[in-house]
C-alpha cells in the first residue's frame, strides 16, 4: 500500500465522520426541544428559559455547532442531560455488551453463512442445495425483530428454556445472537454460493485437479480465496449493519447495549448521547471499510500491485 | 515399437440423459468406443472438428474425468478413482496443458508460487541436489527470473510457458496437450511448438497432442488419429495420413488446409477434385 492510498482513505474517512456528525447535529435540533421533552407541561416559562441557558440551547445554531465540533477535537463530547455525566462515559459503558452480542452474531454469521454457502455450491442442484437456498430466502425475508419475537414465544414462553430478556449469562446471549446473526448469515450464504460457483468453473480449477491437488486443498487454497472478494465486501457491509440491527434486537430482548441506549436517548432528546452513538457507529463503519480494503489487497495481489510495471 | 505408457480400451463417455423436469434428456455420446495406444516418448496427434469429442477424450486420458465405460491404463495399471491417493500418484505421471493459459493459472498467486504448490501437493522437495527445482524448470522454458510475476503480468506466450513448466516440474511420462497453442498468435504458436518439440526430444516425454489445426498437428506428431463424432476414423503415422488419407473425412480435413505456395495450391485443388 502506497502512502498516497492510505492518505486518500484517511481523508475520506474523516470526511465521512464529519458529514455524519453534522447531519445528526442539525436534524436533532430541528426535530424538537429537549427541555420541553424533559420537564412537565406546567412548569413556568422562566424555568424552561433557565434550563435552555444552562444547556447552551439559547445560543444561535452555528455557535452551538462550532462549540460542539471544537469539543470533539479536544475529546469533549458534551454532557448527557439525563445522566448529568459526560456523554462519552454513558456510551462507553454500554459498548462491551454490544460488542459481546455483535461479535457472537458475527461468528454465527460467518460459520453458518460460509459453511452453508460452500456446501450449497459444492452440491449444486442437490437436495442440500435447494433446502439451503430456501432457508436463505426465509432468512432474508423475515425481519429480525419478528424472528426475535418467535424465538421468545417458543423458547421463553412455551418451553421456558431460555430467558426472554436481560443479560448476564450465556443463556441470555443465545436468542439475541441467533436473531441478529441468522438473517445476515443468509445473505453471506447466498454470496458465498454464487461467488464460489463462478470460481469452481474457472479453468484453473480444472488445472488444479489435473495437477493432482487434493480436493480440500483445491477448495482452501484456490477456490475460496478467489471467491473471497465479493464475500468480504458483503461481510464488511454486514458488520456495519450488525450495529444498526442491534438497535432493534437489543430493544426486543431488553439487551442493555448501545442500541438500546440510542433508542432511549432519541426518545428523550438526549442530544449529546445520540451524537456520540452516531459518531461511534460512523467510526466503526469507517474502520471496517478500511479493514476490508486491506483484505482486498491480501485476497487479490493484483489490487496491491496494480501500479507495478506490467510486461507485455 | 517401445512399450505403451497410456492405453485407452473401448472408452465411451455419455453426457446428459439425466432426469429432468419432464422425462429424461437425450444422452450425447461425446466419446464412443475409442481405442488408443500412446507409446513411451511418442507424440500422438488427435485431430477433428469442434465437438468431435477430442477434449473429452483428453480429459479422460488425463484422468480428470472418468469414462462412462471402458478403461484407461497407465503403464499397465488401471486409472484409480478420482481424488483417491492412488489417483494423485498417477497425476504425477500424467500431466496436462490446456488451451487458454491466462485462465489456467490462479490469478492470485505468482508463477513460482504455483509451481512450488504443485511440488508441495505431491510432497516433493523444493531442492534437487541443491538446485531449486522451480527456478530450474522456469529457466528451461525460457522464463528465467519471471517467477515472481503474477499471471496478469505475463504475455500469452509467457503464460503458456509457465503452464508447461508447471506440468513438467513433476517429470511426467505423459503430457496431454489440449489445444495447447490455439489461443496464441501464430508467431508465438511456433515458439511454443518448438519448445514442446525440444522438451520432448530432451526428456522423452510422450504427448497426446489434441488440436483442430492439422498444420500444427503435422508439425509435432509422429502418429495421428482422426476423430469424428466421438469415434476414431483413421490412425497412422503422420506422413502416411497426410500423404494417403484413407477416410473421406480425413481427406476433407486435409483438403481444407491452406496452401503455402501456388504449386501446393494446385496440388491441393487436384486432390479436392479427386476427393
Amino acid at each position: 500500500m502506497s502512502p498516497q492510498f492510505v492518505l486518500t482513505k484517511l481523508f475520506r474517512a474523516i470526511l465521512t465522520l464529519f458529514l455524519a456528525v453534522t447531519f445528526v447535529f442539525v436534524v436533532l435540533r430541528m426535530s424538537g426541544d429537549p427541555v420541553a421533552q424533559m420537564l412537565p407541561d406546567d412548569v413556568p416559562a422562566a424555568v424552561i428559559t433557565q434550563y435552555r441557558e444552562m444547556w447552551g440551547l439559547d445560543r444561535p445554531l452555528p455557535e452551538q455547532y462550532l462549540r460542539y465540533v471544537s469539543g470533539i477535537l479536544s475529546g469533549n463530547l458534551g454532557f448527557s442531560f439525563r445522566d448529568d455525566r459526560p456523554a462519552l462515559d454513558v456510551v462507553l459503558e454500554r459498548v462491551p455488551l454490544t460488542l459481546e452480542l455483535g461479535l457472537t452474531a458475527l461468528l454465527l454469521t460467518l460459520a453458518l453463512g460460509l459453511g452453508a454457502g460452500t456446501l450449497a455450491a459444492l452440491k449444486r442442484g442437490s437436495g442440500t442445495d435447494h433446502v439451503t437456498m430456501a432457508f436463505t430466502i426465509l432468512g432474508h425475508s423475515m425481519p429480525n425483530f419478528f424472528l426475535g419475537i418467535l424465538l421468545i414465544l417458543l423458547f421463553a414462553m412455551t418451553w421456558r428454556v431460555l430467558p426472554s430478556s436481560g443479560t448476564g449469562s450465556v443463556k441470555h446471549l443465545i436468542m439475541p445472537a441467533v436473531t441478529l446473526g441468522t438473517s445476515y448469515a443468509a445473505t453471506v450464504a447466498r454470496f458465498t454460493r454464487s461467488s464460489l460457483l463462478e470460481v469452481l468453473h474457472q479453468p484453473f480449477m480444472r488445472t488444479a485437479r489435473a495437477k493432482g491437488v487434493p480436493f480440500r486443498r483445491r477448495l482452501m487454497s484456490h477456490a475460496l480465496p478467489n471467491a473471497g472478494i465479493p464475500i468480504v465486501t458483503v461481510i464488511g457491509l454486514r458488520i456495519g449493519a450488525l450495529i444498526g440491527g442491534a438497535v432493534v434486537v437489543e430493544s426486543v430482548f431488553a439487551w442493555p447495549g448501545v442500541g438500546q441506549l440510542l433508542v432511549n436517548a432519541v426518545a428523550f432528546r438526549d442530544l449529546a448521547v445520540v451524537q456520540t452513538v452516531v459518531l461511534l457507529i460512523a467510526f466503526t463503519m469507517v474502520a471496517v471499510n478500511f479493514l476490508v480494503d486491506i483484505l482486498y489487497g491480501w485476497l487479490d495481489p493484483r489490487i496491491g500491485s496494480a501500479r507495478r510495471e506490467v510486461s507485455a | 515399437m517401445t512399450a505403451a505408457v497410456l492405453e485407452l480400451r473401448d472408452v465411451t463417455r455419455h453426457y446428459g440423459g439425466k432426469r429432468q423436469w419432464l422425462g429424461r434428456g437425450a444422452a450425447i455420446r461425446a466419446v464412443d468406443g475409442v481405442d488408443l495406444t500412446l507409446a513411451a516418448g511418442e507424440v500422438l496427434g488427435i485431430v477433428g472438428e469442434s465437438g468431435s469429442g477430442k477434449s473429452t477424450l483428453g480429459r479422460i486420458a488425463a484422468g480428470i474425468e472418468a469414462p462412462s465405460s471402458g478403461m484407461v491404463t497407465f503403464q499397465g495399471q488401471r486409472y484409480a478413482p478420482i481424488d483417491t491417493a492412488a489417483w494423485r500418484r498417477q497425476r504425477r505421471r500424467v500431466q496436462v496443458v490446456f488451451q487458454n493459459p491466462s485462465q489456467a493459472l490462479d490469478p492470485r498467486l505468482t508463477i513460482a508460487a504455483q509451481i512450488r504448490g504443485v511440488l508441495a501437493a505431491h510432497g516433493i522437495e523444493a531442492l534437487e541436489r541443491g538446485v531449486d527445482r522451480t527456478e530450474a524448470i522456469l529457466s528451461r522454458v525460457g522464463l528465467t527470473g519471471l517467477g515472481t510475476r503474477f499471471p496478469h503480468q505475463l504475455s500469452g506466450g509467457q503464460l503458456q510457458r509457465a503452464v508447461i513448466a508447471r506440468a513438467l516440474v513433476l517429470s511426467p511420462e505423459v503430457i496431454v496437450c489440449d489445444e495447447a497453442v490455439s489461443a496464441l498468435d501464430v508467431s508465438v504458436q511456433a515458439q511454443i511448438l518448438n519448445l514442446l518439440k525440444d522438451l520432448q526430444a530432451e526428456l522423452g516425454v510422450a504427448y497426446l497432442f489434441i488440436s483442430h489445426d492439422l498444420g500444427v498437428v503435422r508439425h509435432v506428431s509422429h502418429r495421428i488419429a482422426v476423430m469424428q463424432r466421438g469415434r476414431i476414423v483413421e490412425t497412422g503415422p503422420a506422413s502416411e495420413v497426410f500423404a494417403r488419407p484413407q477416410d473421406p473425412y480425413t481427406r476433407s480435413l486435409i483438403a481444407a488446409l491452406p496452401a503455402a505456395t501456388p504449386a501446393a495450391r494446385r496440388a491441393r485443388d487436384a486432390a479436392r477434385q479427386a476427393a
